[in-house]
């Protein structure tokens, strides 16, 4: 390989993730959707709540590009201000449950003993519930809505996170580096988060790359099924709620806001492969 | 064996003070939520008294597990039904679909697993590489409202939703359980599928299949006898914990197809706050949750018995 050294190492990343054909199409694709939703009050042509009257389920046209609903709501407006909240709730819900699962890990992974036992029990039985049901779970005590989706999402990730900073832990624990720090007298807070955090970096960033498509998938989930972002607010998943009752009248209405959530999750899904295979370089022989 | 089964008493037990504490972390009087909005005086004071409301928290949960123990799951609170009833009543549409979902997912994830594994980068393999991507990142109850609107209101073939039982209408039947059995098997088929042509690639490259080789086997014996069988014991595991994401699937597709199964159970038990019917649903995906997980561990000891479970 050539100047592979590179002094700034994110700057290298980046070159060698466009490189790769999957990393190229997935970042594209996540770009253009991330920058329409976010500059969405410039770029959409109605606001998301803007009703039209007498152009109630108009057909895809010029002036509204992806239709209207039952209200006369321009859908691509609607579609544009959904994705800001997959994406908020996709990367913050990820973010949180990687701080969480790293810090926890961490100590665990550390300490050993009881604050290990205890810790890695509490994920043992978030683990029992699978995905949607710890999000039911959480709505039936919290109420539905975004940011209570946000937290559940959270959650279910949360022991992931830990157990992987945790079993990085316990490998970089052994080796000489961490036993030449200690001889150098590094406190223990010192020498988990100076030596052995950095070396966690790798597998929590593949770890972090899958979960946000899956995140953002299940954020939609939860607002399909009620439980999420409440109406009037748009999001994909409860446009295509409401857009069950019309799809013999609005057969568009079932298309666009799904086709969206499909695109960015595709571009995730591509981008994440993409960052896995840079990160261990023996997975690549099998692809 | 039984060592793994005592190791997830613990993990039953806290999932179960979990389920115990909704009722009580939720904003509002338990009593109110589990004797329902028209409760008399009367009604509601009997309720504390069962439930012991009175008492300390850690008494009232050993009854409420007492009761659970025994069979008594309680009462709805909107329709003064056992829950235990309830369940069962759904249940047969839940198991109608889940078994359905699981052999279409099978199906679909060998049918683009395994031609791409023996013809790794040949056109064949790029197309169902494809496959499995869209398979997984497709939305469940997109593909479900996308099936809806070519089948029903496009081609007009088949009923959008509904359900009625094998026994009493068998053709309808069949008729309603294909899209919905479709879209399960197509969503989870995206997982399964990459992880069935991976082990194969692995298990492709292992000495005893050169030596098969080169004892002049024909490649389809090869193929058949030595790669294949060894490949699929660990796609076993992992098809076993595609329950978790097939009952999670089942309660979208549930909603997308009007399915009365449990999860359409539980999420009416959500919507009207009716926390019985809450507590025991959930209690029971974890059980199954908690079981199916027990059986793949067992099941891979069977196939494979250079694996021990005791010595992890």
């Amino acid at each position: 390989m050539d100047n592979e050294l590179d002094r700034r190492p994110s700057r290298a990343f980046l070159k060698r993730l466009l490189r790769s054909r999957s990393g190229r199409f997935g970042l594209t694709l996540v770009l253009v959707l991330a920058l329409l939703s976010l500059l969405s009050p410039l770029v959409a042509p109605f606001t998301p709540l803007e009703m039209n009257r007498g152009d109630e389920f108009e057909p895809p046209s010029a002036r509204y590009v992806f239709g209207t609903d039952q209200f006369g709501r321009d859908i691509f407006s609607r579609v544009l201000h959904g994705g800001r909240i997959s994406l908020l709730v996709g990367f913050g819900s990820i973010g949180v449950a990687a701080l969480i699962g790293v810090g926890t890990g961490l100590l665990a992974g550390y300490l050993l003993g009881w604050v290990d036992s205890a810790v890695m029990r509490l994920w043992d039985v978030l683990l029992a519930f699978p995905n949607i049901f710890l999000g039911i779970a959480v709505v039936a005590v919290l109420g539905p809505g975004s940011l209570v989706s946000a937290l559940a999402i959270a959650a279910m990730n949360m022991p992931h996170f830990s157990r992987i900073t945790r079993a990085a832990v316990i490998a970089e624990k052994q080796k000489e580096y961490v036993e030449a720090a200690r001889a150098m007298g590094a406190s223990d807070g010192r020498i988990a988060i100076m030596s052995i955090l950095p070396n966690t970096i790798p597998p929590l960033l593949a770890q972090i790359a899958t979960a946000i498509p899956r995140a953002i998938l299940l954020e939609a989930s939860l607002s399909f099924l009620g439980l999420g972002t409440q109406p009037p607010r748009p999001s994909w998943g409860n446009m295509l709620e409401d857009s069950r009752d019309f799809l013999w009248r609005a057969p568009w209405y079932g298309l666009y806001p799904g086709l969206a959530l499909f695109l960015l999750v595709l571009g995730l899904i591509f981008l994440a492969n993409a960052i896995r295979d840079l990160l261990d370089p023996t997975r690549q022989n099998i692809e | 064996m039984l060592r793994r089964v005592i190791e997830l008493l613990p993990v039953l037990f806290l999932a179960s003070i979990v389920v115990f504490l909704l009722l009580h972390l939720a904003p509002g009087d338990p009593s109110y939520f589990v004797a329902g909005r028209d409760a008399t005086p009367e009604e509601l004071e009997a309720v504390r008294k069962k439930m012991g409301l009175d008492k300390p928290l850690h008494v009232q949960y050993l009854i409420w597990l007492g009761n659970i123990l025994q069979g008594d799951l309680g009462e709805s609170a909107l329709s003064d039904q056992p829950v235990s009833r309830l369940i069962w009543a759904r249940l047969p549409a839940t198991l109608h679909l889940a078994v359905a979902g699981f052999l279409v997912t099978i199906l679909l994830s060998l049918l683009a697993g395994v031609p791409g594994a023996l013809r790794p980068n040949s056109k064949v393999d790029h197309f169902w590489s494809a496959y499995s991507a869209a398979a997984f990142g497709i939305p469940v109850f997109w593909l479900g409202i996308l099936f809806i609107l070519l089948f029903s209101v496009r081609l007009r073939w088949l009923p959008p939703s509904g359900y009625v039982s094998f026994l009493e209408e068998p053709v309808r039947s069949l008729q309603l359980l294909l899209m919905p059995a479709l879209t399960l098997g197509i969503a989870n088929s995206g997982v399964l599928s990459r992880f069935i042509k991976f082990s194969i690639l692995e298990t492709m490259q292992q000495d005893y299949i050169r030596t098969a080789r080169s004892k002049g086997l024909a490649e389809r014996v090869v193929v058949r006898r030595h790669a294949l069988r060894n490949a699929l014991i660990p796609v076993v595991t992992v098809a076993a914990l595609m329950v978790g994401r097939l009952l999670g699937g089942a309660v979208v597709i549930e909603v997308v197809f009007a399915w009365p199964g449990l999860g359409r159970l539980l999420l009416e038990g959500i919507n009207s706050r009716d926390y019985p019917v809450v507590q025991a649903a959930l209690l029971f995906v974890v059980l199954i949750f908690v079981i199916v997980n027990l059986v793949t561990d067992f099941l891979y000891v069977y196939l494979d018995p250079r694996v021990q479970l005791e010595r992890r």
